[in-house]
């Protein structure tokens, strides 16, 4: 039917239905229709009466069954496990009770799967985002991951520490937890919180029913499915639509107004909920009923004082969190759903005063004026609790009279640095002034106002540019200065071990910015080794005090940014002595706990950087040896964890290293191999990450050796074209953050092995271009660092190979120039440190090359002074070379060398010797 | 009702989006109303209803007022707001369906009336599609009229919210209806 003859049919119809079925047949008869037409109309009417109930019900009505929830998959099989029961329901996933059915000893998990209609791209992702985060998260009061994976249909799951408990506010009601008891245990929550953060993840939906507290009374912090992590990656993940499955009870204003969510938005949560624990009721519990009210009253309205809701009993009082009509509560477990908590015991009387102003100063409209972390208000508890006066204040007149700044985040840290300097020099001197009581309470507010400003510099704002281009600089800025106030306040506070134990997470912040190679630097070698000594001299002093805690983990991982940044500087001893006490701490982590995929990760890593050192000394197969025990670790973590790409890229690496290995003992074949393994599978993972910087560098640096690889086997075309692959990543890296040190030197590096491909390909003009693009990049390197003897080896080595170029050309005088410039370079690197073997090496070659040029040039004019010359720099460059030998680190392709080497030196001083006969 | 602001671009622009095929604007979308669509199933089983006066988009309504409050976001009109919520129920009902359909027919046409409510899921499902297959037919002769079907029952919307979306008089909703309702019935007969 055309849509002409529709609408006639139509009209037709609409008129014949007004009129009284016996007039019916009279009227069309009279309106001359074509056949097609009437047919139709004569059709549909026929239908009138059948179609009175048509659609009575409309199709959301219609879809109840299917639309809801899934059927319990109770003695399902997902993957290894087997469900018990449901735990919960959620807006994306289902939370089952279930059991490990292959292992040998029988497990309860909880087993959180997504939704098979929620299979969407972006959920899994969403769902994989929770895996990763809790993979960062191991914590006494988080529950655990366990172990994740898909179902044969495609529907990814994650298994966590199984929780047996009630939802904290239901416990204390159950147990009929005292004040004090409250207290600790909230405290307990708080450092589980101030946990993630420290592994920048904020949680974003803290609420009761996700804390969980055991027969023990051990508070789990459970239900990552809506947190994030801090960084460049997953910015673009999540704002509006988290509203979605957020609990606006306990959201904080600035989650309402779908702002940037940060550190502080767990605050507030956590002030909710302690403002629910002490009073038993929610601060704008009158007004949920209404959403458009919940929502004012979050965002304008101040909450009243705990102590005046505490003891009264109101309609709401009954009403628990998690009620049954509440349409965020994801993943409740069903059992204590509808059980509301009891009437709370503390009397208004204990929460005046303090109690008070520590729950208002956590809920605060605005981030900044809240508690900086978790920790200070879970300290400032601790004060009361120990009848110290607590740093929350009621407000002031003149703060309630003051106008808001408007905030974005470039005006925060910039702000935040103005008030920093302010608020630091007032303490300085308050402090020292030792003023009335009164005065000494406001310096200890201050005090922590500045301690926990700090901080927030260094473990949230920092990591958050850290991976943004152009963003070196400002690092800079923002952790030395933070580390200035820490420095002037921890003065002040020897005897607080939580504070130095910051300080030293600081330097070694500082560190890390000024020169560590493994992350973006300004390349200030001295500088970075100097402040991480600095971490580990505090650390010493804790442990001597007492503390303990993650201390070892802190430590291990410092050891190996020393050890690294000591072998690369070419102190190889150092570098051995630190990757020992890393591997030793690394080891025993594992022994403690084998099945910790963290602990085996962490362990493989150092035995990578442990093998790097024989490496970089010359010892191929030792290196071999520590590559392959990392291997080894490596191929069973990624079956546990196959989408753990941060692992991944360690593991595919692992090939790469391997491959470099073998190639420098001559193994070209099997170099080969693990090269074109390991390239694979560190492209597959950088391409999936376009911005990680890090990934981006690890494949640039797979790229070279597989070029590496193709000039041994001579295959100069192919070397120059996986060059110049590598070369293009680094030089967009570089470009995007000028500041950025590393990545100036994988260019210059680039250029380098461009130039040194192109040579072999008979390409020497092109060679010569790209190796003083080169040697410009490195000179630039070298003068930023001078003690950096790396950089300063670098800047010889090129040089030594532009000048082999020339000397390729026959362009004798130029090239000999060149050569005796590099000849003194390499002698400020050897005076460094004389077992330097690349230097020893190269340094050798330069001479012999000397030697060439003056022979060549003899026969131009000054033969016998030339000849001598030459005779002087061939006999010295093999007895350098010969030193090799007695250290055990002559290669394959020295030995080939030798002998052209002393016939040449044999030969030159039989010429000379004619001469002077 | 809002009016203008500039949160009403932020909406057309998922729209676009969406029509130009951006899979994760239209996810974002879905799943946030899919979560309020939950809510409402859950509070319909939770009560044993007599009467089956569900009101769809007085309850999506809401979600997005939600969604607008917290982000900004303001709707044109009430015309705009029920045509985005009727084609994101039909898209989500469908899509849910989709997961539970057989692909082959009962062995009963189903009319959507009160008595076909206790029919399996599987051939409910199927009719559905059924439906939304008959509907695609339907824009292709009058794209008008096929707009108030989604509207009327997909989105539960009544013949005022109708008018107002599709700028049409009641009547005239009222009238598109009553034709739909017989070809629908054929189609569903066939």
């Amino acid at each position: 039917m055309d849509p002409q003859n529709w609408q006639k049919v139509k009209s037709v119809i609409e008129e014949a239905l007004d009129l009284d079925p016996t007039l019916r047949i009279d009227f069309l008869n009279r309106q001359s229709l074509s056949a097609e037409v009437r047919e139709e109309v004569d059709s549909l009417l026929a239908y009138e009466d059948a179609a009175g109930d048509m659609m009575q019900l409309s199709a959301v009505e219609f879809s109840q069954g299917f639309l809801g929830d899934d059927p319990v998959r109770s003695g399902h099989l997902i993957g290894p496990y087997r469900t018990v029961s449901e735990l919960g329901q959620g807006g994306m996933g289902s939370v089952f009770l279930a059991e490990r059915i292959d292992g040998k000893f029988s497990q309860r998990v909880a087993l959180k799967l997504l939704k098979r209609e929620m299979n969407t791209a972006s959920l899994r992702r969403r769902f994989e985002m929770e895996r990763e985060i809790l993979s960062r998260l191991e914590h006494p009061n988080i529950a655990r991951l366990l172990d994740a994976g898909t179902t044969e249909d495609h529907i990814p799951y994650i298994a966590m520490e199984y929780v047996d408990g009630l939802p904290i506010d239901v416990y204390c009601a159950k147990v009929q937890a005292g004040l004090s008891e409250r207290l600790q245990l909230f405290n307990k929550v708080c450092s589980a919180v101030y946990f993630a953060h420290r592994n920048l993840v904020v949680h974003r939906d803290l609420k009761p029913s996700n804390i969980l507290v055991t027969h023990d009374g051990v508070p789990k912090l459970l239900d990552f499915g809506i947190s994030k992590i801090v960084s460049k990656e997953f910015q673009d993940t999540a704002t509006v639509t988290r509203l979605g499955v957020m609990t606006p009870s306990y959201a904080s204003p600035e989650q309402l107004r779908s702002e940037s969510v940060t550190t502080a938005s767990d605050v507030y949560s956590l002030g909710v909920i302690l403002y629910e624990l002490l009073s038993g009721h929610r601060p704008f519990e009158d007004k949920e009923a209404n959403i458009k009210e919940i929502f004012q009253a979050v965002l304008e309205t101040d909450p009243p004082l705990p102590s005046t809701l505490a003891g009264t009993t109101t309609r709401s009082a009954a009403v628990p969190e998690s009620q049954p009509s509440d349409a965020w509560a994801e993943t409740l477990p069903i059992a204590i759903r509808h059980t509301a908590p009891q009437n709370v015991v503390i009397q208004s009387q204990y929460l005046r005063g303090d109690l008070d102003n520590i729950v208002l100063k956590a809920l605060k409209k605005e981030p900044d004026r809240r508690y900086a972390s978790p920790q200070s208000l879970a300290e400032d508890i601790d004060r009361h609790l120990n009848g110290m006066p607590v740093t929350a204040r009621p407000d002031t007149l003149g703060y309630r009279a003051g106008k808001f700044v408007a905030r974005n985040r470039m005006t925060v840290i910039a702000a935040g640095l103005i008030a920093l300097t302010l608020i630091a020099g007032g303490v300085a001197t308050l402090w020292q002034a030792r003023v009335a009581h009164a005065e000494r309470e406001r310096a200890e507010r201050r005090f922590a106002d500045v301690r926990g400003l700090a901080n927030s510099f260094l473990t949230e704002i920092s990591p958050l540019i850290e991976n943004l281009p152009g963003s070196t600089p400002a690092r800079r800025l923002l952790v030395t200065r933070a580390l200035e106030y820490l420095d002037k306040i921890s003065a002040e506070a020897e005897g607080d071990l939580e504070l130095q134990r910051e300080l030293a997470i600081a330097y070694e912040k500082v560190g890390d910015v000024q020169g560590n190679p493994y992350n973006p630097n300004i390349g200030d070698v001295k500088g970075s080794l100097a402040s991480y000594e600095k971490a580990v001299e505090i650390r010493d002093r804790l442990r001597t005090a007492g503390l303990i805690g993650d201390l070892d983990v802190e430590d291990a991982l410092l050891f190996e940014k020393i050890g690294g940044l000591q072998a690369n500087g070419g102190d190889y001893d150092q570098g051995i002595v630190f990757n020992e006490k890393a591997l030793t701490l690394r080891e025993a982590a594992v022994n403690a706990d084998p099945g910790s995929y963290d602990a085996r990760a962490s362990l493989a890593r150092a035995l990578r950087s442990r093998g790097l050192i024989p490496f970089f000394e010359g010892d191929n197969k030792k290196a071999l040896e520590y590559y392959r025990r990392a291997s080894g670790i490596y191929e069973q973590l990624v079956t546990e964890r196959p989408n753990d790409d941060h692992v991944g890229i360690d593991r595919a690496y692992i090939f790469v290293a391997m491959g470099e290995a073998y190639g420098w003992d001559t193994e070209y074949q099997l170099a080969a191999e693990n090269l074109e393994r390991g390239l694979g599978l560190v492209k597959q993972i950088a391409e999936k990450h376009p911005n990680n910087l890090s990934f981006q560098r690890t494949l640039n640096l797979a790229y070279n050796k597989r070029a590496e690889n193709y000039e041994d086997t001579e295959q100069p075309a192919m070397a120059v074209e996986t060059y110049a692959k590598g070369l293009e990543i680094a030089k967009r890296s570089s470009l995007a953050d000028p500041e950025n040190f590393q990545a100036r030197r994988d260019v210059a590096m680039g250029y380098k092995k461009m130039a040194q491909a192109l040579d072999s390909a008979g390409k020497s003009k092109e060679s010569v271009e790209n190796l003083t693009l080169a040697l410009t990049a490195f000179q630039d390197l070298s003068s930023a660092d001078p003690n950096n003897s790396e950089a300063a080896y670098d800047v010889a080595n090129t040089r030594f190979s532009l000048g082999e170029t020339y000397l390729t050309l026959k362009e004798h005088e130029k090239a000999l120039d060149i050569f005796r410039t590099a000849k003194g370079e390499f002698e400020k690197v050897l005076a460094v440190n004389p077992n330097n073997v690349y230097a020893v090496r190269m340094s050798s070659y330069n001479l012999d090359r000397m030697g060439k040029c003056y022979v060549a040039l003899a026969q131009k004019s000054d033969r016998e002074t030339r000849l001598k010359a030459a005779v002087e720099n061939f006999q010295t460059a093999l007895d350098n070379l010969k030193k090799l030998r007695t250290l055990g680190k002559l290669g394959e392709f020295d030995v080939k060398e030798l002998p052209g080497m002393e016939a040449n030196l044999e030969k030159i001083r039989l010429e000379v010797s004619k001469l002077d006969a | 009702m809002e009016q203008g602001g500039q949160g009403q671009s932020e909406i057309t622009k998922i729209l676009n989006e969406w029509n130009q095929g951006d899979e994760a604007a239209k996810e974002r979308l879905l799943e946030f109303v899919y979560v309020e669509m939950k809510r409402q199933a859950r509070y319909l089983m939770s009560r044993e209803r007599a009467d089956h006066t569900l009101q769809p988009t007085a309850l999506v309504h809401e979600a997005f007022m939600k969604m607008g409050n917290a982000s900004g976001i303001v709707w044109e009109s009430r015309g705009h707001f029920y045509g985005v919520v009727s084609r994101l129920m039909r898209q989500i009902l469908v899509d849910h369906a989709r997961h539970h359909a057989t692909e082959k027919r009962g062995a009963n046409a189903i009319h959507f009336s009160t008595d076909d409510i206790d029919v399996p899921v599987e051939e409910r499902a199927d009719s559905i599609l059924i439906v939304d297959q008959a509907l695609k037919r339907l824009a292709e002769i009058d794209e008008r009229q096929a707009r108030v079907v989604e509207m009327r029952f997909f989105a539960g919307m009544s013949n005022e919210e109708i008018a107002e979306a599709l700028d049409i008089s009641e009547r005239t909703a009222a009238r598109e209806w009553q034709s739909a309702r017989l070809w629908l019935y054929r189609e569903l007969n066939r």
